[in-house]
């Protein structure tokens, strides 16, 4: 597989050039395109996890010269996310996008947003990391406003400004680690920052990457483009907005870089867990307001990404002993897991509902239990599964979340993550008296299912939701172990530049 | 597979072939439901006989620290408990049979039944207080599907069901991580908590909510009467009435006797008889007032739980007995009412007290077991109510409680008043004139009727049966049965006398009440005339719900504020919550304009107090 690793950005950034060409020649093209290029990398990704760690020199060019590739637990299992959930997205476009014109450019785009995730997971090289983060954001500020209505321009618009501030915080922070340490890549930079300390300029840098990453993760008070930007998106855009590129683009490089490169560091736990705790809090309540379906589900985005954010918060105190330490970062892992399952499954069911009612209006809706069975109940499962209701993967993620947080001592967090727990609760039974159960309106009296190419990454994902929950030991020993060693171990990172 | 497994497992497994019967063919789903539960019943009879019966097996280890053991304890308490919820399981799955046909409702109905009962035994027998959380959980779960697949307004009810026993699961996940972080271990076997710190008080606290939610207990009571309407009176019957009551307050008592150390008398065991108390007096006195059959019952089944609280929070041991038993005579009696309820419903088509009366001549056989189960609930002797009420009163008086003692006995004299009215809007008062061809309904929905109207007789005829067969050793040797049936503790201050006169105050009260609001009533068979009109026959038919107009109209203008606050939800935390949410999320919502600018400044501010924090730290 080693030889391959460069494929995962390779293969969609080629075909995403490739597909704009072919399809003046055959429209039809681009599905089959798409379809097999992230079904391919889908396949690779999950191979992947049975690798062991290893890293690539493009090019053959050694450290700290040439570009360099890592594969630990960590990336493996975004991989993972990103691909899957990219490849059930395309699934759910064949039908859905039809709705729209220009499909061979949703699909180069989309491509693109997949090939930038990949490559930010993938690098070893910050500088390299900011290229591929700026491709997938454009990607996505293209793909939110893909509808060219007025609403989604706007929503486009206000979320690539606020995406150039971050950006431009990110680059920024890049050039002041460089001139610090004099590398751009990551494993000679934390061999560097350790002789250097954490120092005016270094804290600085933290500062802008808190702002920057945390602005693509949407953490509170940086989340405002959200709730705009993620419903305006053709439903499975907003279905891999929320449930995988806040995860690849924001939490995923705070991860790598505040555990790897940076080191962990008690001050900047606490902040985490502070704007992880207000983004719970803030997003919950203001989720329970809202009267339009996607945007209900964008909020409460907000409010799951405060739980992996407070949980990884934690995790960076040197203080708390190792087991909490552990126990923290398996639930934040879990819980992103969990989070781009169950994220993209509501989104795309709010697509399937507008598909077919052409609404996405809560108080229009209603009794379509007995006109969308599949759908409906792939709906409810993913509610309850956010909700954090047993037997789902949600409970699990948020039962070792609050474990952690109880168990450093942290009773107020806990608590608030109890709360939120609740509050997730309220405006998901919300959405199901809304949506699913209640009289039906006359005018859907002749409301008919989904399309068959809709109903089923629905219910593959419905079976993720329930099999991640049950199937929890499997999938701490499978997917997670790796993830969270790799987390904790910052040597181990640094030996890559020299081993692989 | 392990003997404990099957309660469990059967009923999961027979649980999902529903799924896949359309819905013309439900009567299959639910003779195939049938068959699997009367099999764990019979299970269960053979599991009472065991005394004492473990299983255990890890899960898994989470994060490879903390060990979750499935484990099992059978138990007498845990048995006794199984044993009923799978015979009302039998009862309301065969009444099902034929309270749903003709009716649209899908297969699946019979699915969450089903997997109700797995869940509620999977409960029971648990030892472990995370995996009881989970069946807890699941159970909400269940009940929050059920009550969807009722009638009009089901929505909202569910929703409201929902959150309350989800802000009550809530609690209970708090209080569990406690335990499990603070005393090492969730194996409630050996658990014994002192509540003389905080820690152990928050705990407790925690897991009570999550008890007297689940029993429907003020201040958590509000989904009994908000799912009352639009769900079918089988679910009603089985599971506020019934199972909710088993399970929650079994968990109560596990807490009271098991995993904590509550000292008769202390803060703690004030607090709970208080709830107790409170629930009986303001609950029964909202049921006063109420014009819908199933609402009106679904009052008097929250006010019954302040008694099994009372008598399991005093910790008086007679008293605990008491509670208990009363546990299980409300499960009978209020199935009862609620299954009277459906058959109403079924045959009639509506529950409103105004459009009701004269039934007792066409649907006998339900008049007289709803007859049989009012008495109960009232406490008159001989029935089973009476036995169980009576224990907690000398309870009562033992722990010298005067307060509490009278609001119990004034709370059964209310019940008595109320169903007097219940009696005559059904199956006396005169017969509106719409009411035609009305017929007694079949006899799969009689039959369990009659049973639990039978059982109602002989645990109060014979109560030493199932006082000493399932009650008694649950309290160990706390207590012990005199030759005339009564039971006395080792204490034994007993006084008969001042009980004895209570209740006769008690019911003369009632029957005061009564008379004064039958003075109102006028019943005649003549058209009567007034200013030269014949007034149509309908219009001055005086339906019983105006029984005690009274007690809100004339008593006096405070207490009548207050039912009318009572009545619109004002003292319902659901409500007075949701607006204090409701206000926040305003302010919330109002920050957020949509103006780029002030994003934009957030992001700014945000970074600058950033900047600061990190490097001037």
């Amino acid at each position: 597989m080693q030889q391959y690793y460069p494929l995962f950005t390779a293969i969609p950034l080629a075909i995403a050039f490739v597909n704009l060409l072919i399809t003046k020649i055959n429209k039809r093209a681009g599905d089959y395109l798409a379809l097999i290029a992230t079904g391919v990398l889908a396949y690779m990704s999950i191979k992947m996890l049975f690798v062991g760690p290893f890293s690539y020199h493009v090019g053959g060019h050694l450290p700290p010269w040439g570009i360099l590739l890592v594969s630990d637990g960590l990336s493996s299992l975004m991989l993972v996310v990103i691909n899957v959930i990219a490849f059930l997205s395309i699934i759910f476009s064949l039908k859905y996008m039809t709705t729209y014109t220009a499909k061979p450019k949703y699909y180069s785009l989309f491509l693109l947003m997949v090939g930038g995730m990949n490559g930010v997971v993938i690098t070893g090289d910050l500088f390299n990391l900011y290229v591929f983060l700026e491709i997938a954001s454009i990607a996505s500020y293209a793909l939110v406003g893909f509808g060219c209505e007025k609403e989604e321009l706007e929503a486009s618009f206000k979320y690539m400004i606020l995406g150039g501030v971050a950006s431009t915080g990110v680059l920024f922070g890049i050039a002041f680690l460089y001139s610090i340490t004099g590398t751009l890549n990551m494993p000679d930079m934390a061999m560097q920052l350790e002789l250097v300390g954490i120092n005016r300029a270094v804290a600085f840098v933290i500062a802008l990457f808190v702002m920057g990453f945390g602005l693509k993760a949407s953490s509170v008070p940086f989340h405002a483009w959200l709730p705009d930007a993620h419903p305006s998106a053709p439903a499975p855009i907003s279905a891999m907005l929320s449930g995988v590129l806040i995860k690849a683009l924001g939490v995923y490089t705070i991860m790598r870089i505040m555990f790897h490169v940076i080191g962990p560091n008690p001050l900047v736990s606490s902040i985490m867990m502070f704007l992880g705790a207000l983004s719970m809090v803030v997003g919950g309540l203001l989720a329970i307001g809202q009267e339009d379906f996607k945007r209900m589900l964008a909020y409460s985005s907000i409010s799951q990404i405060g739980y992996v954010m407070i949980a990884l918060g934690l995790a960076l105190n040197p203080g708390i002993g190792m087991m909490t330490k552990a126990l923290a970062i398996v639930g934040a892992l879990f819980h992103l897991v969990n989070h781009a399952v169950f994220k993209s499954l509501l989104f795309l069911c709010s697509g399937a509902v507008e598909y077919r009612t052409g609404t996405r209006d809560l108080g229009k809706l209603g009794g379509l239990i007995r006109k969308m069975p599949v759908t409906m109940t792939t709906c409810s499962i993913g509610s309850l599964s956010i909700a954090g209701l047993p037997p789902f993967n949600g409970f699990w993620s948020k039962l070792i979340i609050i474990m952690a947080l109880l168990r450093a001592g942290y009773m107020v967090y806990g608590a608030i993550a109890i709360l939120v727990g609740f509050i997730t609760l309220a405006y998901f039974i919300k959405l199901q008296a809304n949506v699913l159960f209640g009289k039906l309106p006359e005018a859907f009296s002749e409301v008919r299912e989904a399309p068959f190419s809709m109903v089923l990454p629905l219910v593959i994902l419905a079976i993720l939701c329930v099999g991640l929950g049950i199937a929890y030991p499997f999938v701490e020993t499978e997917m997670l172990r790796a993830a969270w060693d790799t987390l904790l171990d910052k040597a181990g990172f640094m030996n890559l530049l020299l081993g692989g | 597979m392990h003997e404990l497994l099957y309660p469990i497992i059967v009923p999961a497994i027979a649980g999902i072939i529903p799924i896949f019967i359309p819905r013309k063919g439900k009567m299959v789903a639910g003779i195939i439901s049938l068959a699997a539960v009367a099999w764990v019943f019979v299970r269960a009879l053979s599991l009472f006989g065991l005394w004492e019966l473990a299983y255990n097996v890890r899960l898994f280890t989470i994060a490879g620290i903390y060990p979750i053991d499935f484990s099992l304890r059978l138990y007498h308490f845990s048995a006794f408990i199984l044993l009923f919820i799978m015979f009302f399981g039998l009862l309301i799955i065969l009444y099902s049979l034929g309270f749903l046909r003709g009716k649209d409702t899908s297969s699946t109905y019979y699915t969450f039944i089903l997997w109700t009962l797995s869940a509620s035994a999977g409960a029971v027998l648990t030892d472990n207080l995370l995996v009881l959380l989970v069946f807890w959980e699941i159970l909400t779960l269940l009940l929050y599907f059920l009550v969807n697949m009722g009638g009009e307004g089901h929505e909202k009810a569910a929703a409201k069901c929902f959150t309350i026993l989800g802000f009550s699961d809530a609690a209970m996940l708090l209080g569990v991580l406690l335990i499990w972080l603070n005393y090492g271990t969730l194996s409630m076997s050996q658990l014994s908590i002192a509540t003389g710190d905080t820690m152990g008080v928050i705990a407790f606290v925690a897991l009570f909510i999550g008890a007297i939610a689940k029993a429907g207990a003020m201040p958590l009571h509000s989904w009994v009467p908000a799912i009352a309407v639009p769900t079918h009176p089988p679910v009603m019957a089985f599971l506020p009435a019934a199972l909710d009551k088993l399970l929650g307050i079994y968990l109560l008592a596990r807490l009271v006797l098991d995993i904590f150390i509550i000292q008769t008398g202390s803060a703690l065991s004030l607090m709970m008889m208080t709830v107790g108390a409170a629930t009986i007096i303001f609950a029964v006195m909202m049921a006063l007032v109420q014009h819908n059959l199933k609402k009106l019952l679904s009052f008097h089944a929250v006010s019954q739980v302040g008694y099994m609280i009372l008598g399991v929070g005093s910790g008086i041991p007679i008293a605990i007995i008491g509670g208990l038993f009363h546990m299980l005579n409300n499960a009978i009696y209020k199935g009862g009412l609620f299954l009277a309820a459906g058959a109403v419903e079924k045959r009639v088509g509506t529950t409103e007290l105004d459009k009701l009366g004269g039934l007792a001549g066409l649907m006998p056989i339900t008049f007289v077991t709803t007859l049989i189960a009012a008495l109960s609930i009232s406490g008159v002797p001989p029935f089973n109510g009476f036995v169980s009420k009576w224990l907690v009163y000398q309870g009562m008086l033992e722990g010298n409680y005067m307060i509490f003692l009278v609001a119990a006995i004034f709370g059964s004299a209310l019940t008595l008043a109320s169903f007097v009215k219940v009696i005559h809007s059904l199956f006396l008062g005169r017969k509106p004139d719409g009411l035609k061809d009305i017929k007694e309904v079949d006899f799969s929905m009689q039959f369990p009727m009659i049973l639990l109207a039978l059982l109602c007789i002989l645990f109060g005829v014979m109560a030493r049966l199932p006082l000493e067969r399932f009650i008694l050793p649950i309290v160990g040797g706390g207590a012990v049965m005199t030759a005339n049936g009564v039971v006395e503790t080792t204490q034994g201050l007993w006084n008969p006398g001042l009980a004895t006169i209570l209740i006769i105050i008690g019911i003369i009260v009632g029957l005061v009440i009564y008379a004064l609001s039958r003075a109102r009533t006028t019943r005649t068979d003549e058209n009567i005339w007034i200013g030269g009109n014949i007034m149509d026959s309908e219009e001055i038919r005086i339906p019983g719900t105006h029984f005690y107009k009274t007690v809100t109209d004339d008593l006096n203008p405070v207490f009548t504020g207050a039912f009318r606050d009572g009545e619109k939800g004002a003292m319902d935390g659901y409500n007075i919550i949701g607006g204090l949410g409701g206000a926040l999320v305003k302010v919330l919502r109002a920050m957020h304009d949509g103006i780029l600018s002030t994003y934009l400044s957030w992001v700014v501010i945000g970074l600058g107090v950033l900047a600061f924090i990190l490097m001037f730290h």
